[in-house]
């Protein structure tokens, strides 16, 4: 009888520990999931930021500026030639900005996508790829480029609107 | 019955909630450990990435403006390490990461955030609990040469908001600029000819033995640590102040990688316009531009490439309609 009893309390205290460790473990899951949740989140939003603070400085970049080719320097103005000999060579670019993809549009937009063929009668440039990927975020600038008219260089500029999309963290 | 009663009575129970007990609570201080580290590095990681977030204003812009205060949540060490260009990495890298106290010690791992489009010239190390950052284009030839500069890259100085720079006979014009900087941000950390103690002494052409870099202006070299390295344009010369030698002169091969990068996007550019009537007179000057470039080992061929980039920016200026940049 005794030996019975003392099992039975052993059994008890098993069932009870192990209780208790599988409750710790199921608490420490939650907070890790809940943590695991806002770390993703925190770093979406840091991708976001990024992308907000890019966006807006992007135009003046060395590898979209206008400098004085259309005329006086300007700010916010997008080369559209030199984006599209920028698409020539995007393997380089592709992880420079640390962005899934930058797009240019002259507004209004028909959505023609420039091509090395039908440039510059197109008003679409996607620079990294040509699908549309994860968020965007966009900006206005003015977008100029080169045209010959009967022999004569003409500078055109035009609203456009440059946009910097950037991957959810999953 | 004498000798039962003085041996411990402990029942198999007791010992097995013991071993148990014991198994549990380590299990218990193991985890809530691991978890106060990895939040430490997650707060490292996070703020690595908020200062890289916060340089993007700093970037792309056309003339030095202003300088902003960064704010870390505590004391943090920021470092920032150079990567040289490679074939699979062709702009190099710039990494940075944080170290910050965390109840009296420093976080234990570190988390790099890496870009390619940044090019950060600081002490390695910087330390406090703000820091200062300004940005300056770096065009080739120097900017008051020439309205039409071959713009390269923005260059980023960062140092701790207490950090004191005086700079004794400087030019005219780098006291204007660096004063109208500090006027703008209402930040004060440059001083001039009148140097307050502790401050870091900028000497130009000047012999004195208490500098803390020496700047020989006209030929583009400053001293520091008791190395030299070369720089042309203002732009280089606050990048050598500001960093140690060796990211100093990995930055630069960065940087002259961007420019081959640019160089190459100029001469489809050119390609180009042909088709619209431009004649393509810089193709050969491109070629001569590129290959400099390539050849480029360190800043001491600095002056050779800028020599080159005033010839293309003297011809570029001639080229009325058909300017590529």
């Amino acid at each position: 009888m005794v030996n019975k009893s003392g099992q039975i309390k052993i059994q008890q205290m098993i069932f009870m520990i192990v209780a208790v460790f599988i409750l710790f473990v199921i608490i420490g899951l939650i907070a890790l999931s809940s943590k695991m949740s806002n770390l993703k989140k925190s770093a979406t939003e840091l991708e976001r930021e990024n992308a907000l603070s890019l966006v807006s400085k992007l135009a003046n970049s060395p590898e979209f500026y206008c400098g004085n080719s259309y005329g006086n320097q300007k700010s916010s103005c997008v080369d559209f030639d030199k984006a599209m000999a920028l698409k020539n060579k995007i393997e380089d670019y592709e992880k420079f900005w640390g962005v899934s993809n930058i797009e240019i549009r002259i507004i209004p937009n028909e959505n023609i996508l420039c091509t090395d063929d039908n440039y510059p009668n197109c008003d679409t440039l996607k620079l990294i790829s040509d699908e549309i990927t994860g968020n965007s975020v966009s900006n206005f600038v003015s977008v100029c480029y080169k045209e010959s008219n009967e022999g004569d260089i003409v500078n055109k500029c035009e609203i456009g609107q440059i946009i910097v999309s950037y991957e959810a963290v999953q | 019955m004498k000798r039962k009663n003085a041996q411990l009575n402990i029942s198999f129970a007791w010992i097995f909630a013991i071993v148990v007990g014991a198994f549990i609570l380590f299990l218990a201080i193991y985890g809530v450990t691991k978890f106060v580290n990895i939040q430490k590095t997650q707060q490292g990681a996070e703020t690595g990435k908020e200062i890289s977030v916060l340089l993007n204003p700093l970037e792309s812009s056309f003339e030095t403006t202003e300088m902003v205060t960064i704010y870390a949540p505590t004391e943090t060490r920021i470092f920032s390490e150079c990567e040289n260009p490679k074939s699979s990495e062709v702009f190099g890298k710039q990494k940075i990461w944080t170290l910050q106290k965390v109840y009296n010690s420093w976080t234990p791992t570190k988390v790099e955030i890496s870009s390619r489009n940044r090019y950060v010239f600081s002490e390695n190390p910087v330390e406090g609990k703000s820091f200062v950052a300004f940005s300056k284009p770096f065009e080739f030839p120097p900017e008051r040469r020439t309205d039409s500069p071959f713009k390269v890259a923005d260059l980023i100085y960062i140092f701790p908001s207490d950090e004191k720079y005086c700079f004794t006979e400087a030019d005219e014009e780098i006291i204007e600029e660096l004063d109208l900087l500090q006027n703008n941000s209402r930040i004060k950390n440059f001083y001039f000819d009148d140097c307050p103690t502790g401050s870091k002494k900028i000497c130009f052409d000047s012999d004195s033995e208490d500098c803390y870099a020496k700047i020989n202006y006209n030929s583009g070299i400053v001293e520091k640590n008791s190395k030299e390295v070369y720089f042309e344009t203002d732009a280089l010369m606050y990048a050598a102040i500001f960093s140690e030698n060796s990211e100093y002169e990995c930055q630069i091969g960065r940087i002259m990688a961007r420019a081959k990068q640019l160089a190459e996007i100029y001469e489809i550019k050119s390609e180009m316009e042909k088709n619209q009537s431009c004649p393509g007179i810089l193709d050969a000057d491109l070629i001569i531009f590129k290959t400099l470039l390539n050849s480029y080992n360190n800043s001491e061929d600095l002056s050779y490439i800028a020599n080159q980039a005033e010839q293309l920016n003297a011809r570029n200026s001639m080229q009325g309609d058909c300017k590529l940049w």
